[in-house]
């Protein structure tokens, strides 16, 4: 294709937007309202991905430590339990650190139990090399001098997985819905705005356009089409992603977990969702097409 | 330049609009297709510019052979034609310049020959004030000078009209015509479907008659009623 026909192919799609002023704008809010909902299940179905990886890879056994175990026999339970099989790290948190722990998630009225009325316990945090070996190394802790418990989550973290894994797989299944029914939505827009126009693809053929030289500036359109209709929705799910990494981010924080940043989560769900849109305002006009061109 | 070797059309749904046409127009020639509402005159005037294919027979337009061309080869035909319509087929988000510039634009012409190009066409049809105003501003029979400016761009061989002048007062008609004999005049040829008896006898040129998909009549300078039928008519006056 020659310079100077995509360059006319680009202004007749951009002057057609323009002069086709509520058609399109009627085909824009359709695609606007369907990335609206497509955005938002991908947000979900990311951040649950995220978090499932998260707890998979980071299952940590808790080993409460015995009160009024002094601080030397801390230091020979923390080598001891340096020397487990599996151990890659050994965190140290004081029962005082705990309840800030606790306060932060739960609020100030917690507060009420510090200094010598703290009921919890110190606890050393054990990370494993391999998920598999919390079971192992929790077993081992237990048995310990000074040791009152150690916790690995056992079947809680099993149960978490399973939640975790259906809500994934119910969130794809969604996306995957909602994707279909957007290509069918976007698809149908701008279907019933070409309809609208099939006079002037017949004026264009009688005048000796070839059938691409017509459906180009139409494949362009729809791709415009998609392109604005994902700016507004995209701009609120970007500024309400990062109120919700903000809300609910502190919660989880206190867990160890966090959703993805809106840095690693925005880009990627920008470009996808574009990508897209305009990839099924393209194919859209293309085959809604189809019919007015053949000859 | 335009051949029809016994050409029929029967429609999908068994009407038969043309029965074994055969016809010859030579370069240059003004010919008026003229005959009732339903005698195929529009069904001719469809099988020229290929919108449709015969369902058996020969056509031959500009070298092109109607019959057998691919469709891909369709565009490279009707940019060799000129066609207009009675309801003048404008588009109707273009501007007369822009309207009038696509038909050189779907040639690959540049910009500032599509300029020089629209000009010159605006002048020949009196309309060099109106490049940029919308079809919806202007007048009908300005709007059909815009459908023949576009026709003639891009200087074809044949201009092909379907009623041209059906939406028209007879003062806008007389400028419509003035404009095609002037087109005539440089050597297109010019085939006309037309109802205006007026137009026909005022301005003699040859004549095609149908009546019931045949070719009925083929008068060099007719009458728009054969003479026969004029003569049965005059004592009913």
């Amino acid at each position: 294709m020659k310079w100077i026909t995509i360059k006319r192919h680009l202004r007749d799609s951009l002057r057609s937007l323009k002069r086709n002023g509520w058609m399109a704008f009627a085909a824009i809010s359709g695609v606007a309202v369907t990335i609206l909902l497509v955005g938002i299940s991908l947000a979900l179905v990311f951040n649950v991905t995220k978090l499932s990886h998260d707890v998979e890879s980071d299952v940590r056994v808790h080993v409460l430590v015995e009160p009024k175990t002094t601080t030397k026999q801390k230091a020979k339970l923390e080598t001891e339990l340096n020397d487990l099989k599996g151990v890659t790290k050994v965190t140290y948190s004081s029962k005082a650190n705990e309840l800030k722990k606790v306060v932060s998630q739960y609020g100030d009225s917690f507060k009420m139990f510090g200094g010598d009325d703290n009921p919890l316990n110190d606890v050393y945090t054990i990370k494993a090399t391999d998920p598999e070996e919390t079971m192992a190394i929790a077993k081992k802790a237990a048995k310990l001098d000074h040791v009152a418990k150690a916790n690995y989550g056992g079947d809680e973290a099993k149960k978490l997985f399973r939640t975790m894994d259906s809500v994934r797989n119910w969130g794809v299944g969604f996306s995957v819905l909602l994707l279909i029914v957007a290509i069918f939505l976007i698809a149908n827009t701008i279907r019933i705005t070409i309809l609208s126009r099939r006079n002037e693809i017949e004026i264009m053929r009688l005048v000796g356009a070839t059938r691409w030289y017509i459906r180009w500036p139409f494949i362009l359109e729809g791709a415009w089409t998609g392109l604005l209709g994902a700016i507004v929705p995209l701009v609120i799910i970007d500024l309400g992603y990062a109120n919700v990494f903000r809300a609910v981010g502190r919660q989880l924080a206190s867990s160890g977990y966090s959703l993805m940043t809106p840095g690693q989560l925005i880009w990627p769900l920008n470009l996808t969702l574009v990508v897209v849109a305009m990839l099924i305002g393209a194919f859209g006009a293309a085959i809604s097409m189809r019919r007015f061109l053949k000859v | 330049m335009l051949k029809l070797l016994n050409v029929e059309m029967r429609y999908p749904n068994g009407v038969s609009a043309l029965k074994n046409v055969t016809l010859t127009v030579e370069q240059g020639e003004f010919v008026y297709l003229v005959g009732h509402s339903g005698a195929g005159k529009s069904t001719l005037i469809k099988l020229l510019y290929r919108e449709l294919v015969p369902t058996s027979g020969f056509i031959q337009i500009n070298n092109f052979d109607l019959r057998q061309m691919k469709e891909h080869q369709v565009p490279q035909l009707r940019r060799t034609l000129g066609v207009v319509f009675q309801d003048f087929k404008l588009l109707p988000k273009m501007t007369v310049g822009e309207n009038i510039g696509y038909a050189l634009q779907v040639i690959g012409k540049s910009d500032a020959e599509i300029k020089e190009a629209v000009e010159q066409v605006l002048n020949d049809v009196g309309l060099e004030k109106q490049a940029d105003h919308f079809p919806n501003e202007l007048s009908g029979g300005q709007q059909q000078r815009v459908a023949i400016a576009r026709a003639i761009v891009n200087r074809p061989k044949i201009l092909i009209a379907d009623e041209p002048t059906g939406n028209l007062d007879p003062q806008t008609t007389e400028g419509i015509m003035d404009i095609l004999q002037r087109i005539n005049g440089r050597g297109t040829t010019v085939i006309m479907a037309t109802h205006n008896q007026q137009i026909v006898d005022e301005l003699p040129h040859r004549v095609l008659e149908i009546s019931g998909g045949k070719i009925i009549r083929d008068e060099q300078g007719g009458q728009y009623t054969h003479e026969v039928d004029n003569n049965q008519k005059t004592p009913a006056r």
